[in-house]
């Protein structure tokens, strides 16, 4: 998946859980202050995200999480390492 | 000079006040620690009694306030605000707006900001009592007392009201609310002239003395309200504006 589609994925769970239109969604904007995303709803996105990644998402990897951007950039850092442990541990 | 001696005096009977609220939630924590702790009875009735007994507290000072001439003071439809098991939330213009739910609810719980666990005229009674912090609550805990027959107030703006600002109010509530499926009363409280507001000293008393007035609403039921089947995200936005403009005095949409 590239960062873009990691993007479109976001932006439309954001739609689907927020009511945020995808338009308003900019990868610079910011969770709380921009979109009125709080602790609670980052919870329920990591919880729904955990499609993406295959594995539940820990509050921690989202701690200096701030922006979209930064929600892509840390998804895309937790499918590359799932990719990692699957070459690793083949079955 | 009338006016001056008037307001020389409410400004000291302020002080005393404020003096009794300090010295009595001191005694209160200790009396409760030496005399009910100790009982061979369990942790959760010791919290009820805890409750029941701040509840009296309350009841008792703002008599004591209102004896001294300091402010007056009506509730509409208060037995609303003891049926067990539900959440009641209210707008927060003064620093009394507790005191006063409290005072006519016989062993509530409630959400307190983690200063009070520190501060030492309250750090006895909230730290017995059993009552919420907000720096650590957990949705389902808060859901789970409700359920269990407890009543929770929370003040939905997470601070006092802005006078002169639009309410916004957090999402906590109606998390707590849509999980638990619970009734939530709703109290629009007034005060007029206003006092006790965020950033206002306390010597800094009004004109006159405050009239508070608690309307208590009929209680909706979320577990009617809520569309079920769409994302709980969603249905908690829901909750919140309702709310938001139920608190507002603005009559109850219909879905």
């Amino acid at each position: 998946m590239t960062r873009d589609q990691i993007f479109t994925h976001v932006t439309d769970l954001m739609y689907k859980l927020f009511e945020l239109e995808t338009t308003e969604i900019k990868p610079e904007s910011e969770l709380q202050k921009d979109l009125d995303i709080d602790s609670i709803d980052a919870v329920d996105l990591m919880l729904e995200l955990k499609n993406l990644t295959g594995e539940k998402v820990s509050p921690e990897a989202f701690h200096e999480v701030k922006t979209v951007q930064d929600v892509v950039i840390t998804l895309e850092r937790l499918m590359q390492e799932r990719e990692l442990n699957l070459e690793k541990t083949p079955e | 000079m009338c006016k001056y001696i008037d307001r020389a005096w409410r400004v000291a009977a302020t002080g005393f006040s404020f003096a009794i609220f300090g010295l009595g939630g001191c005694l209160l924590g200790i009396l409760i620690l030496v005399t009910l702790y100790p009982s061979p009875f369990d942790l959760s009735r010791k919290q009820r009694w805890t409750r029941q007994s701040i509840s009296v507290a309350c009841w008792i000072y703002v008599r004591i306030m209102r004896g001294l001439g300091l402010l007056s003071f009506s509730f509409a439809n208060p037995e609303q605000l003891k049926q067990p098991g539900q959440l009641v939330i209210a707008n927060h213009p003064t620093l009394l707006d507790v005191v006063f739910l409290l005072s006519q609810m016989p062993a509530a719980n409630c959400i307190v900001k983690a200063e009070l666990w520190r501060n030492p005229f309250t750090a006895g009674p909230v730290r017995l009592a059993g009552y919420l912090r907000n720096d650590a609550v957990l949705i389902e805990q808060a859901a789970a007392k409700i359920n269990g027959g407890q009543t929770l107030i929370i003040f939905p703006e997470g601070t006092r009201t802005r006078p002169g600002q639009a309410m916004k109010f957090k999402r906590g509530f109606a998390n707590i609310a849509q999980l638990a499926k619970c009734k939530v009363t709703p109290v629009i409280i007034d005060c007029s002239p206003p006092t006790l507001q965020k950033y206002q000293k306390w010597y800094q008393i009004p004109e006159r003395p405050p009239k508070f007035t608690f309307k208590v609403l009929a209680p909706i039921n979320v577990g009617e309200r809520s569309d079920f089947n769409r994302p709980k995200t969603i249905q908690v936005r829901h909750l919140t504006r309702l709310f938001q403009t139920v608190l507002q005095g603005r009559p109850v949409p219909k879905h």
